[in-house]
């Protein structure tokens, strides 16, 4: 039975000054003839149709600004769709966020009624379940202190637990699983997996390319408001890689060609050589970079080095260019090679620099190509931060 | 086997359709968060549920030093404190509420943009957690009026009508404000002063019968004068002015509907403007 139909879906939104915002503005609006071009206008969805199968899980997955929120927005009527219209077969949980409705005056107890009645669970449902959630939450003592008072960790502990105990026919998730720390991380990739197993329709959102495919068995990919692919998790998930983005590689618009030597274009490319800015855990990748050699000075320094979100160098690798191009000149192109196995699940970017013998910086390029390692599903796909190498460590045991 | 519910999602429509089944399915949520209103209101203030009673209490004095020593209103035989104590309690609970209504989606901006819910919900509930205090400062006008001895008739079993009509206007004007609000942020400077106008223009402090006999007619068409004449009347006794309690129940219905219209017609976009 299909659970979840949809139909020809898209949203519109007014990006800007287009969208009065005092009564001043719609007056002038209002006033002048001229309805100013629609160039201010977004398509966040264009044309969206699928179903989904009772008891199916679904995981959405695309770009920032891809439509997957909007989607689950229209789908949680929390928003309406400019056209089209869809229909779902039974009772809709959606969790777009933990612990919304929280009210930081109000003890741990009132907010679990709170919540629970925001989620959409009646009263009787709340009392029957309470002491599971509370369980669950791991913060019993503190159920009567005004929740401004918890720590992070115990708020967004107490938020899932609500949430996780909701028990509807279909479930929306948007990435709430980034909370707490790891230990629940796990615990809530459990519930899910737990709520999936059970047969529920299960439609869920997240940039952690690992715990979706341990969780839902098919996947649908949004880009630019519509449907990219849809089918098998791991196809989906494929497809989603080789959607690289040519603005976030670095060319030149207009070399130079009186400098000595200069770099004119840095992009990543995978294993096969495309241009990609997502690159899987386990799969080696290129920094491929074209460089104009006019003259050599002898000693210069190319330099490459990976820099981590906060713009910190995670690692510096450096070359003289007479060594790279063995004493010509003309434009070469240079390819890096990183391992695969090696540079953890993170959001990076490059540094590039050129350096004359006597250490003067000829060309600097900060925080170009930022890319990310996606988690394809390691064994430590649940965390959402775990450093930025990867490392085949040894455990050595002995009874002591 | 249960009835499976069956949600349909499409563009607004043209119609404007009130789903009561909704709201009566979200009846609990309208309690928790009137509920969770009236806990947070006076939470981290040092007095407490005490501002309910000073509020009141501490306006009727000051309008008694002022109006009793110097303008001298005939009030008949009503001591003036109690005219404008129970002039008070139902314009505080007015203005007190609107204002909290029309405030509830924008400082709820993570309930509107994160869960669906009826939306008329979140201006109700704010507004129905003013009737704590409401109840509170209703007390305090009934030791008043036990201590200047006023003498009650039957009529006093219509007070809670002059009351009910109160609330109904509130929940309409927070209503209505509450949606203007989420898009024109104007409403915040401009409520304030309406508010102020309409209290001087409503018989709050003085009673309606200093007004000339050839503007009654056009004070009577706002409600608030027919709702405070009408409670003024059940508490002390005095003859109902039936024509002028009419226009005030007609008007309350109007406002109502065009209220809801409003809100109705204006609450699809909620999510993606507040």
């Amino acid at each position: 039975m299909k659970t979840v139909q949809i139909e020809n879906i898209s949203k519109r939104y007014y990006l800007g000054d287009r969208m009065p915002n005092s009564i001043r503005d719609s007056i002038a609006k209002l006033l002048s003839f001229s309805l100013r071009s629609d160039k201010s206008e977004l398509w966040a969805l264009q044309d969206v149709s699928f179903d989904v199968e009772e008891g199916e899980t679904l995981g959405i997955i695309g770009r920032n600004g891809a439509g997957k929120s909007t989607l689950l927005k229209i789908l949680s009527r929390i928003t309406k769709p400019t056209s089209g219209s869809a229909r779902i077969h039974g009772r809709v949980g959606s969790l777009l966020e933990v612990g919304t409705g929280f009210h930081n005056e109000l003890t741990g107890r009132e907010n679990i009624y709170m919540n629970g009645a925001i989620l959409g669970m009646h009263r009787a449902e709340i009392e029957r379940k309470f002491d599971e959630i509370v369980a669950f939450s791991e913060i019993e003592q503190f159920l009567d202190t005004p929740v401004k008072h918890y720590s992070t960790g115990m708020y967004t502990r107490l938020a899932f637990s609500v949430a996780a105990h909701l028990e509807p026919e279909i479930l929306i998730v948007d990435e709430v699983l980034a909370v707490g720390d790891t230990g629940f991380q796990n615990k809530c990739i459990g519930k899910m997996d737990e709520v999936s197993r059970s047969g529920k329709t299960v439609l869920f959102v997240s940039h952690n390319l690992g715990s979706l495919s341990q969780i839902c068995k098919n996947g649908l990919l949004l880009h630019h408001g519509q449907i990219h692919s849809h089918g098998s998790i791991q196809d989906v998930v494929n497809d989603y890689l080789k959607l690289a983005d040519e603005q976030d590689h670095f060319k030149l618009e207009q070399p130079d060609d009186t400098r000595e030597m200069q770099v004119t274009e840095v992009i990543l490319t995978d294993k096969a050589g495309r241009p990609a800015n997502e690159i899987p855990h386990n799969e080696e990748f290129f920094v491929s970079l074209k460089i104009n050699v006019n003259h050599i000075q002898r000693g210069a320094m190319f330099c490459v080095a990976l820099l981590n979100k906060y713009k910190r160098r995670v690692f510096t690798e450096h070359k003289t260019i007479d060594d790279l191009v063995k004493g010509e000149t003309g434009m070469f192109r240079i390819n890096f090679r990183i391992p695969g196995d090696f540079i953890a699940p993170n959001n990076y970017s490059f540094l590039v620099q050129i350096f004359s013998p006597d250490g003067e910086v000829l060309q600097d390029l900060v925080d170009i190509c930022p890319f990310i390692i996606v988690d394809t599903g390691s064994e430590l796909a649940s965390y959402q931060d775990y450093g930025y190498v990867q490392i085949k460590g040894e455990w050595q045991v002995s009874r002591q | 086997m249960q009835e499976i519910e069956v949600t349909k999602i499409k563009p607004s429509g043209s119609w404007i359709h009130l789903d009561l089944k909704e709201l009566v399915l979200h009846r609990e949520l309208l309690y928790f968060l009137t509920l969770r209103d009236i806990k947070i209101r006076y939470k981290q203030t040092v007095i407490g549920i005490a501002w309910a009673v000073l509020q009141p209490v501490l306006t009727m004095a000051i309008f008694t030093v002022i109006f009793s020593k110097f303008a001298q209103f005939d009030t008949g035989n009503i001591p003036y404190p109690l005219l404008a104590l129970s002039g008070l309690i139902i314009w505080l609970f007015i203005q007190n509420s609107t204002t909290m209504a029309s405030n509830s989606f924008v400082s709820n901006t993570n309930l509107v943009t994160k869960v669906y819910f009826p939306r008329i919900i979140l201006p109700t509930s704010a507004a129905l957690a003013g009737l704590v205090d409401l109840a509170v400062s209703f007390v305090i006008l009934i030791l008043f009026m036990a201590y200047y001895r006023t003498v009650l008739t039957w009529q006093i079993f219509l007070a809670p009508v002059f009351l009910f009509l109160a609330i109904v206007l509130t929940i309409s004007f927070g209503t209505l404000f509450s949606a203007l609000n989420v898009r024109f942020r104007d409403v915040k400077f401009a409520l304030p002063f309406m508010l102020q106008v309409w209290m001087i223009a409503s018989p709050v402090f003085y009673p309606s019968s200093i007004l000339v006999e050839k503007w009654r007619i056009i004070f009577a068409i706002n409600p608030l004068t027919g709702i405070l004449e009408g409670f003024r009347s059940a508490l002390f006794g005095t003859p109902f002015d039936w024509p002028v309690i009419g226009i005030a129940v007609a008007f309350v219905v109007c406002i109502a509907l065009l209220s809801l219209f409003i809100f109705k017609w204006m609450e699809d976009d909620f999510a993606d403007i507040v």
